[in-house]
This record gives structure tokens, sequence and C-alpha cells, in this order.
């Protein structure tokens, strides 16, 4: 009673639960008893714990929980060294419920993960729990749970799975459980190991290994923070994920058990707020900055009208004029930032380093930026504390060595800019290492890239921004320098001492996030790094191309637009204007192009007789003769088919249709490869293909759909239309010949040369037709809203089609059979038959393109009326509540109908895939169980379940996992006592499945048109059992359509029923029916 | 990350799973069309994607072709939110580079536990 009277008035839970304990004590007086009984279980239900676990917490009035010290945003701590996390906030939560007994322990993982297996420590935050773990530790359970990305460099392949990275390097951080996994099954893997996840990406950067395989969150975080720009997240893995939970000292279970509860209390919103606010928290804890200045300072500040600061005008991206004039960088950003707090007096004045230098010194300006403190500078500058710090890196040649220290520059040259202090570091403390003074960071490191010096040392960030930038492509960070890292700070001058001060809390001020946000925004700066320059190529490069000053083009003659050779033969289209720009720049000559077929001009590239193919699509078939630039065009494939066609939504519709395709085209490859069902034929031009679709020699067309749309316009053929989409593209390439591996790099720089403005403008002048992509869909909506009207309609006819279908069946069978006096009706009963088939066809198909107009609707049935049944805004009153249930649960019914016409309709189209599965029996009998036993329990009836084990199937699971469960659900719902037997058993190459309940049976009568559409016994048996009256017809339809086989009943009337069904155990994929033929 | 955007062009279906997300502590961004939709995710990079299949500009697979291909967008969840239930639409989807598939109607009881069933450990 204590405990939870200090409970309702401490919390702010308790608050709430005391307010509407007063109200209902008001409401309801004197039955105060009942209520606190009520309110008690309500309110600190949530953390329940029992009588041991509150003497447990008594004698504990502390409890130590070790965090990492160095992952974040995981957990980490901060620069003014407080615990920082999404484990830390956890704990925190927690603390708001223990009365803050958690006491929060920071350090490396090796070492807290000792303390707490040695019970020096009681629990740990971010711990995956493991089997191998579980000797040490008692684990909660995941409290996050983020996935592992593979990231590589920006310019790597593609790398989207483990099984990519087979024989490559990969680093991975010290004694995680990625390294467990690599080892055990990846051992083609080269695994390095690193003691952070900075030093992992670090060497990732720089090239020291080719991918880094770890938690998503983490290396975004320290990518984005420490600026690292050249890298990219590529494939998500399924291996490991980062499960983080709390790991618990082994002899203490009892508060396993009380952090879980504390975890369990956790709301999912609160869940989320932990995860989702980390790490703007900071932000929200900021007092106003004004506030932190003494008043001395606050005093100065006021007396103050402008502060000149110099900044630094070509150093990007740190500090830089851009081409508008304007001052940028990310010091700049950090001015800004400092500025905001002290009221926008400062001013910026860009001009070089030395000059503003001089000016502060002599008191022309009030401070500069970008400044690293040293005693000899002391004399006039007082300096604040640094705004950021950037490591130091070596700058050399991509294939050169690494260089681990400065030491392994001894007897080369370094390149520096002049008047930096890495001038004088070098030469005192590295005499042996030969130093080149530059004038400029661009001059130092074109010099290393000319070969003039051996390496660069400088700013990382500075250094990788004028790679880019000046697209030094030879040179690479080939290392990092063993000094502390660059702190730039700010100096003002001397006789302002108070300043400094001021500018120091500033930066103190700064948030990690805001800080956090700076960074962001100038990685996304550096990656679009500007590509308006001029080509620069390397003297490798320029020799090879003064080398091979012509080259031989091979070129589609007629795939317009995107390339083709008109009457004059000249080249034109899309990939013509690329050719000649990229021609244009390398001052190369083209050779007079042949009029050639495609396939021609394959067979001469396989032979060598052609140097570069313009507009190619990447495939490993072509991969064998051919290498390719990155795709520079892209244009979707689509299907073509003529107007009057059934409706196509996919690939799988062209199943057993003939289909065109151009000879060569990579089309045909991807179709063979991923829809071996669809019947190709080939043809030599799209054109070609076009007159055949036209004319209905074909089916459809797969194909590009620039290229088919132009030709379908300019030769006008009006019974073609766009069909569907397909997944695939056609990426083009530029293809060169395998044994001119020099010119690709090359190509891939003129291609970056053209911008998006030129690329933009050429497809503009030769694609100017629109089109209208996919389905028209606004048609068939047009036709469905007349859908939910005519619903009744559609399955009264429905039926009635399907069973006239069978009667004319039947009837022609007879009249086969009688002589030619009947022959005249024959016809006319084939001819309707014929007919009635085209009308079923129709109707199936109807009913499947309108499906999803029924769903739309029921979507706002199902989904507002579930709504107000949870009461999300509100409560309902009980009428209501009863109303809503029944909307709800009729809306429910008729999508269960829906969905069992559709499954009908489409398995008498024909427009069912048989998958062709290997199980074991026994798995689909027990999942069948699993789904309806609690239901058979409820209604208080028995289950025995005698199947063989190790029954090997070979057939479609879900379909006969559908029918188990039907014939499971039927006994069921038919039986109100005793119980269902389910049987099965082996006989020969079939299984014989049995399902026996002890219900109300089936008269003889009955049972004959037991397996009939909209058959439900109920209207005799006074059983309202539910249903869609579907159920058995389906299961029918899926036993003998698509599993080969048959299904039945015995039953005598109030004795109970015997369903069966009998497949093969194998089915015969001769037997599927390609049925997709007849729709 | 709290952040969910929903591209659908029905507006009932865009107001239940709106109402959906937002009594779940969620904050809703709308886009009725495809183009609408890739804008929105690269302007404010939401926590996760709802997106619906049949839209009036384009259909939902380029909207998920665009996204993936940006270097913004790229990580960011998409479940797939759909009745256009063929075979293999799933397959088809989830080949598309959708993370999660979920099916309409929805039913709002269960809805979210679907949708951190399919995002588990996205977000």
């Amino acid at each position: 009673m204590g405990e939870l009277l200090k409970y309702l008035i401490i919390t702010e839970r308790g608050k709430q639960q005391l307010s509407s304990l007063l109200l209902i004590l008001m409401l309801s007086m004197g039955l105060v008893f009942p209520v606190v009984g009520v309110s008690a279980e309500e309110g600190p239900a949530a953390i329940q714990l029992t009588a041991s676990e509150h003497a447990w917490l008594e004698k504990h009035p502390t409890i130590r929980i070790g965090i990492m010290n160095a992952w974040p945003p995981m957990d980490y701590v901060d620069t003014s060294g407080r615990p920082q996390g999404i484990g830390v906030e956890f704990i925190r939560a927690f603390n708001k419920r223990l009365d803050n007994r958690l006491e929060i322990v920071p350090g490396p993982w090796g070492e807290i993960y000792k303390a707490v297996k040695d019970k020096q420590l009681d629990a740990l935050m971010d711990i995956t729990p493991l089997p191998s773990r579980e000797e040490f530790f008692h684990f909660t359970e995941p409290y996050i749970e983020v996935p592992h990305l593979i990231f590589t460099h920006q310019n790597a392949p593609q790398m989207s799975s483990l099984a990519n990275l087979a024989g490559k390097t990969v680093g991975v951080e010290k004694g995680f459980f990625i390294v467990t996994v690599l080892h055990d099954k990846y051992p083609q893997i080269k695994v390095r190991e690193y003691t952070t996840t900075s030093d992992v990406l670090d060497a990732l950067s720089k090239g020291e290994v080719d991918a880094y395989v770890g938690n998503r969150a983490g290396a975004n975080y320290i990518i984005e923070n420490e600026l690292i720009t050249n890298l990219q997240a590529q494939g998500k893995i399924s291996e490991t994920s980062s499960i983080n939970a709390i790991g618990v000292r082994k002899d203490w279970p009892i508060l396993r058990s009380i952090l879980q509860k504390l975890l369990n209390d956790i709301s999912p919103q609160e869940h989320l707020q932990i995860i989702n606010t980390f790490p703007r928290l900071e932000a929200s804890e900021r007092r106003a900055f004004a506030n932190t200045l003494s008043l001395e300072e606050r005093t100065w500040l006021s007396e103050q009208t402008e502060i000149h600061i110099g900044v630094m005008n070509a150093w990007p991206p740190m500090s830089y004029v851009d081409k508008g004039g304007i001052v940028q960088g990310i010091g700049i950003d950090y001015l800004e930032a400092i500025n905001k707090r002290l009221g926008g007096l400062l001013v910026p004045e860009p001009a070089p380093f030395k000059q503003n230098y001089d000016k502060v010194k002599n008191k022309q300006l009030d401070g500069i930026m970008d400044i690293t403190p040293k005693p000899e500078r002391e004399a006039f500058f007082e300096f604040s504390k640094p705004y950021i710090t950037i490591p130091h890196v070596f700058v050399a040649s991509k294939d050169g060595p690494y260089y681990d220290s400065a030491e392994d520059l001894n007897g080369r040259i370094v390149a520096l800019e002049k008047g930096y202090y890495n001038v004088k570091l070098f030469k005192n403390q590295f005499p042996q290492v030969r130093v080149k003074e530059y004038p400029s960071t661009v001059d130092a490191l074109e010099a290393v890239s000319r070969g003039e010096a051996d390496a660069y040392a400088g700013n990382r960030v500075v250094a990788m921004y004028l790679i880019e930038q000046e697209l030094l492509f030879n040179l690479a960070v080939q290392g990092r320098m063993k000094k502390p890292p660059v702190k730039l700070n700010i100096g003002v001058r001397k006789d302002w001492p108070i300043l400094a001060r001021i500018i120091d809390r500033a930066i103190a001020d700064i948030s990690p996030d805001e800080a956090h946000q700076i960074h962001k925004r100038w990685v996304g700066e550096l990656k679009k790094v500007a590509q308006d320059l001029t080509l620069k190529l390397s003297k490798e490069e320029r020799t090879w191309l003064d080398n091979h000053s012509t080259v031989r083009l091979g070129v589609d003659h007629e795939w317009p637009p995107v390339e083709w050779i008109d009457e004059q033969g000249h080249y034109q289209g899309v990939a013509s204007e690329h050719i000649e720009l990229i021609t244009d720049m390398l001052a190369l000559q083209v050779a007079p192009i042949e009029r050639l077929l495609w396939t021609e001009v394959l067979e001469r590239a396989k032979r060598g007789e052609i140097d570069l193919l313009p507009a190619v699509v990447a495939s490993p078939e072509r991969s064998k003769y051919l290498n390719f630039t990155s795709p520079y065009l892209s244009f979707p494939f689509v299907i073509f088919s003529r107007d009057n066609a059934p409706l196509i939504t996919e690939l799988r519709d062209l199943y057993g249709k003939l289909v065109a395709v151009e000879e060569g085209y990579v089309s045909s490859e991807y179709l063979q490869r991923d829809h071996p069902r669809i019947k190709l034929t080939t043809y030599k031009t799209t054109h070609d293909i076009l007159q055949a679709l036209s004319l209905g020699e074909v089916d459809a067309y797969v194909g590009n759909l620039t290229v088919a749309s132009y030709l379908i316009k300019k030769s006008g053929y009006t019974n073609i239309k766009v069909a569907a989409p397909t997944p695939y593209n056609f990426d083009l390439s530029i293809g060169v010949r395998k044994d001119w591996p020099e010119l690709t790099p090359i190509l891939e720089k003129a291609l970056s040369m053209i911008d998006e403005e030129q690329r933009n403008e050429i497809r503009q002048k030769w694609l100017t037709l629109h089109y209208e992509v996919g389905v028209d869909y606004k048609l068939v909506k047009r036709v469905a809203v007349g859908a939910a009207i005519i619903i009744f309609f559609i399955l009264l006819w429905l039926f009635f089609v399907y069973r006239k279908d069978r009667m004319l069946l039947n009837a022609k069978a007879e009249t086969d059979k009688a002589n030619q006096a009947y022959q005249i009706a024959n016809d006319q009963l084939l001819q309707a038959n014929v007919k009635l088939k085209e009308m079923d066809k129709m109707k199936s198909m109807f009913i499947a393109s309108i499906s999803h107009e029924l769903r739309t609707p029921l979507n706002s049935i199902i989904g507002f009326s579930g709504m107000m049944l949870q009461g999300s805004f509100g409560e309902l009153n009980e009428k209501y509540q009863d109303y809503t249930t029944r909307v709800n649960r009729s809306g429910k019914h008729l999508l269960g109908l829906i969905t069992d016409i559709i499954d009908i309709s489409k398995i008498e189209a024909g427009r069912v895939d048989v998958m062709q599965d290997d199980f074991v029996l026994e798995e689909i009998v027990s999942e069948a169980v699993e789904g309806l036993g609690q239901q058979i329990e409820k209604k208080g009836l028995y289950l025995k379940v005698d199947i063989p084990q190790d029954v090997a199937m070979h057939t479609d699971r879900r379909r006969l996992y559908q029918c188990l469960l039907n014939m499971l659900s039927n006994a069921m719902k038919y039986s109100e006592k005793g119980g269902i037997m389910l049987t099965a058993e082996e006989q020969e190459d079939e299984v014989l499945l049995t399902v026996r309940d002890t219900g109300i049976g089936i008269s003889e009568t009955d049972q004959i048109r037991l397996f009939e559409a909209f058959e439900r016994m109920d209207s005799h048996l006074k059983v309202n059992a539910g249903g869609t009256g579907l159920g058995l017809y389906l299961t029918k339809k899926i036993a003998t359509d698509l599993l080969q086989g048959e299904v039945g009943v015995e039953s005598t009337l109030g004795e109970g029923s015997t369903f069966w069904i009998r497949v093969p155990k194998r089915i015969n994929p001769a037997k599927i029916t390609v049925s997709a033929e007849e729709v | 990350m709290s952040t969910v955007l929903v591209i659908e062009d029905n507006v009932d279906n865009m107001l239940l799973i709106s109402d959906i997300l937002e009594a779940n502590g969620y904050t809703v961004l709308q886009a009725e069309t495809g183009m609408q939709g890739v804008e929105m995710a690269e302007e404010h990079l939401p926590g996760f994607i709802i997106l619906d299949i049949q839209l009036p500009d384009i259909i939902g697979n380029e909207v998920l072709a665009i996204i993936r291909s940006k270097e913004k967008t790229r990580t960011i969840p998409v479940v797939a939110m759909t009745s256009y239930a063929m075979a293999g639409d799933r397959e088809r989807l989830l080949a598309a580079g959708c993370d999660a598939y979920v099916e309409k109607p929805i039913d709002p009881g269960s809805v979210m536990a679907q949708l951190k069933e399919v995002l588990r450990g996205k977000i």
C-alpha cells in the first residue's frame, strides 16, 4: 500500500491514475475499496514485481550497468564526458521507474564484458544474445535491432551480399559476432580486424580493405561525423544484424527478470521516441546561450557593433569563396553557428591566410579562422578551443605503397603547402624526408599526380575534396599521419582575450547534433562535387589516346531513336550525340560506319573487328568479349500487345504465348532465364516485330518502350498498345573491346563530363514523343465504378454460366452418339458451346481484373469499422459497438467470398501456377493443426492426428495446405460434440488424407451436391456455421485441377462425415496444364 | 524516424492509414501521386514509406525504382500496400526492392503489428 501511494503521488503515470481514481470515487460514492482494488491492478501492473523482486530491490539500492564508451549512436561518451546513446536512453527510462537506482558505467567493450562476467558489474547494454555467452550472462529480450550493411568505396562495383565478397578483404570490428560468421560461412573472404568502427571505415576509405560489414546506424553516424565522403552503403546482409539486449551477471537471474519487466513497460511509442529523438536529445536540453555568459562578457558584447573575422578565400571545402562570390565551407557553417549565439556580430572577411594573419597581428582584423595554436603565435593571438579536428593523411599514387608513418617517406619527396605548419614539422622531425613547397594544396596534389613528389601530407577533408574536384583519379588517401589530428581554432587579437572566452562558450554550446547537421550537409555537398571542369587525363591515358586515334564503331543500323544509320549513311540518335561529344573531348576519329544488323555487330565485336559499341546493354554473356562503362542511358522494357488482346498485367500473363524479341537482344537472354514458359520467337529488327504483332503473327512483344513507341508512331501501327511494364530496363553502356582495358576508364571520365543538362537536352531532342505507360487503370476504374452495384449479378451470372456450360457439355456428348439426324442441332450446340466458353473466359478475366476494385471499398469498410472498434479516437457505446462489429464482420465475410471467387475463377481460367515444392507431409499437417487447434479446443472438441512420418511430397505445398485447412475447419464448424480424426495413409504413389468428424452428417442426396458452389448445408441443418459456401467447391477444384488428385465424402446423417482427399506424392510436371493458353 | 510517407491516391485509404499511423504516434506525410511521393521522400527522408502500387501517374514499381536509385533515399524501408493481389505479386514487389508487402484490405487491429513485424529492425 505504501508503494502504491508513493507511486500515485510521485510518478507522472501515477498522477494520471490518481485523477481518474478520484473521478471514479466521486461517481461511485462508497465503493472505495473495489475501486482502489481495480486501480491498483491497472496502475503499477505494468511493472508488476513479485514480492521477492521487491525484496531484492530493497537490498540493492544501486545497480551498476556497463555501456560501450565508443559506439555511437548506440552508446558512447560525448566530448564533455557524459554517457550518451540509445542504450543510455533506455537506462534513463528505467531509472524513472526505479528511483534512479541504475548507475551507468561506460567502458571499452572488452572491459565491461569481462567485468560482468566476473560479477564486478551487474549488467551491460549493447550485447547480442548468443548461446556461447549464456554461460556468463542472462539476457533480456533485445531492445533494438539494426541491420548490417555492406559498405564499400563509392566507385566499387555492386556488392549486394556477402557472397559477392569472395576473395575480397573485409574489415570488421575486433571481437564482433560478424567475425565468426565470416570465418565459418565465408572462408574465401579475408578478414581484417580493427579496434573501432572508426578505424575500419578509415581503412576502407583509404583502400586498405575492400568492404566493411557492420551496423548501419553506427557506420552512418561515423561517416557523417568524420566527413568520410568516398564510401557508400551497398546491400543489407541477412546473416547478422545488431541485436542489442541487456546482459545480466549469471548469478542474478532475478535482475534479468526485473529489467525485462521494465523493458516490457516501455510502450512502443516510448520505444520509438528513444530511438528517434536520439541524437537530437541534447538540443532540447540546451539552455539559452546568453545565460551562460558572465555580466562582463554580456556587457562587452553589447558594446560591439561588428567583429571582423578573417577566413580563407580558397581552401575548399573548409572555407572558400564560391563562383557566386559567396563565402562557403564547413568552417563558415561553424562560424555561422557561433554567430547565431553572438547575435550576428561576426563578419567574415575572405582573404589568403597570410594576409589575414598579418592583419590580426596588426589589429586591423579582430580574429582569424582555421588557425592552429603554436607557442610562437601566442604573442599575437588569443586562441579559442578547437571547433573541429581533422586527421592528417598521406595522399599518394593509387597503385603505390601505403605510408604508415612519416618515416616511411624517408628518402622520398613530400609535397606541402608553402607556409603551412607541416613544412616545419617535416623539416624538424623528419629531416630525411625531402620537402617541396607549393603555393596551394591543389598545386601540391597535382605535383604528386604528375609524379614530381611521392606524397602529399595534409588535411584529409580538403585533400579528398580536391581529388574529386580536380579529378585526380590516380591519387588516393594512402595512410594516416601519426601526429595528433589538426585542430582548427579561432585566433583573436591579443588585446581581446574576452572574445576568445566568449567564442569558447559558443563552441561548447554547439551540440553534437548541430555539428552533426553541418557535417551531414557537407558530406552531401562533397559527394556531388562539381564536374563542370575540363577533362583531366593522366599522362599514360594521353599517350594511349595518341596511339589509338581512330575507333571503329559497331552500330545497330535500325534502332531509332537510340541509334541508326540514316539514308545518307550518317550515324544518328541519342547514342550518336553522346559519342560525338565524347570523341570531340578525346580528339578521337571515327572510322566510317558500316550498315550492319545487330547480330553482325556482335559477331564482329567478338572477332575484335569493332572497337566501340556506343549503345549496348551489359550482360554476362557479352562481358566475355567486351568491357563496359557504367550505363549512361536507360529505357524501360515493356510488353506490347494488340489493342484487342486480353488483359496483360505482367510477364507471367504471357506464359504459353508467342512473344517476339529482337535477335541477339538482351531481352531474350532475360526472358529465357526468368520466364522459360514464354514461347520466344526472334526477328531481325524491331520493325519486323511490330509488323508481325500488328498482323497477329505473335501475341506480344517485349522490348524497349522508347524505340518501339517511336516506330509505332512513325509507322502508324494503330492497333498496338503498351500493355504492361516489366521489371527490366535497357541500361545502355558503351562497350569496349576486351583487349583495350585502358579505354574504359577514359570513356568513363569523358561520360562524367557530360552533365545532366546536356543529357536532358539530347534526350529531349530525340525523345519528344509522349507515351502512356502501363495499363490504363483509369479506364479499368471507370468500368468498375458500377462493380459494387453489380457484384450480385456477377456472382449469379458466374455460376449460371458455369452450370449451363456443364449441361451443354453433357448434351453434346449425347448428341455425338446420336445419328446424323441430330447433326444440325449438334452443330448449333457446338457453336453455342464455343460462345459460352468464350464468355466463360471473359468472365474469369473480368473477375480477375476487378478484384482490385472490389477490395478498395472493402478496405474502407473493414478499416474504418476496425478503427472504431479499437476506440483509437474515443469509445463507442454498447449498441454502436455491436453494429460496428457486425459491419466489420460482414466486410470480412465479403472479403473471404471475393478471395474464394477470385481463386476459383483463376483456377478455371488456368491462371494459377502450380508450384512444385519439396516438403514433408507432417509439416503442413502440424501447421494446420496449429492454426485451428485453439478453436477446436475452445469448442470442446478433441482432435486426433495419426499420420505416417517422413512422407516426402513434391507438389504445391500452399494449395494442399489450403485443402487440408478447409476440410478441418468444415469438420470443426459442423461438429458440436465429440471430435475430429485426421489420418494420412500412403497408397503407393499417392497420399490419402482423411478428416473424420462426429458432426451432423450429410444425407446421400445432399452428398451429390456437396462439392458444388454455394451449397451450404445450413438451410436444412439449422446450423449457422458461417463460411462462404465455396470452400468445398474450391477444395475440389484445387485437388482435381491443380494437384492431379480427387476428393470425396462418406457420411451418414446424424453420425458424422468423413472427407478425404487423395493426391499424388509427386506431382506430374508433364500434366500441369499450361492453361494460360486457354485464356 | 517517426515520420512516415504514405503514397496513396485513394482518399479513403489515405485517411485510414494516416489515422492508424497517427494513433500510433507517427507523423504522416501524404503524397497523392508517385512523383509527388518521390519528391517528398527526398525532401523529408521519412523513416519509412508506405506505397500504393496503383497510382495515377507512374506505377508503384517505378516509384520504388526511383527511390532505390537515389543516393539519399535508397535505404529508406518501403512497404508496398496493395490490393493488387495476383499470384506472384508479392515476389515481384519484393524483387523490385520493396522491404515488405502488406495486402489490402488492412485490418487496423493487426496492421501495426504487421508493419512492425515486416519492418523489424528497420524502424
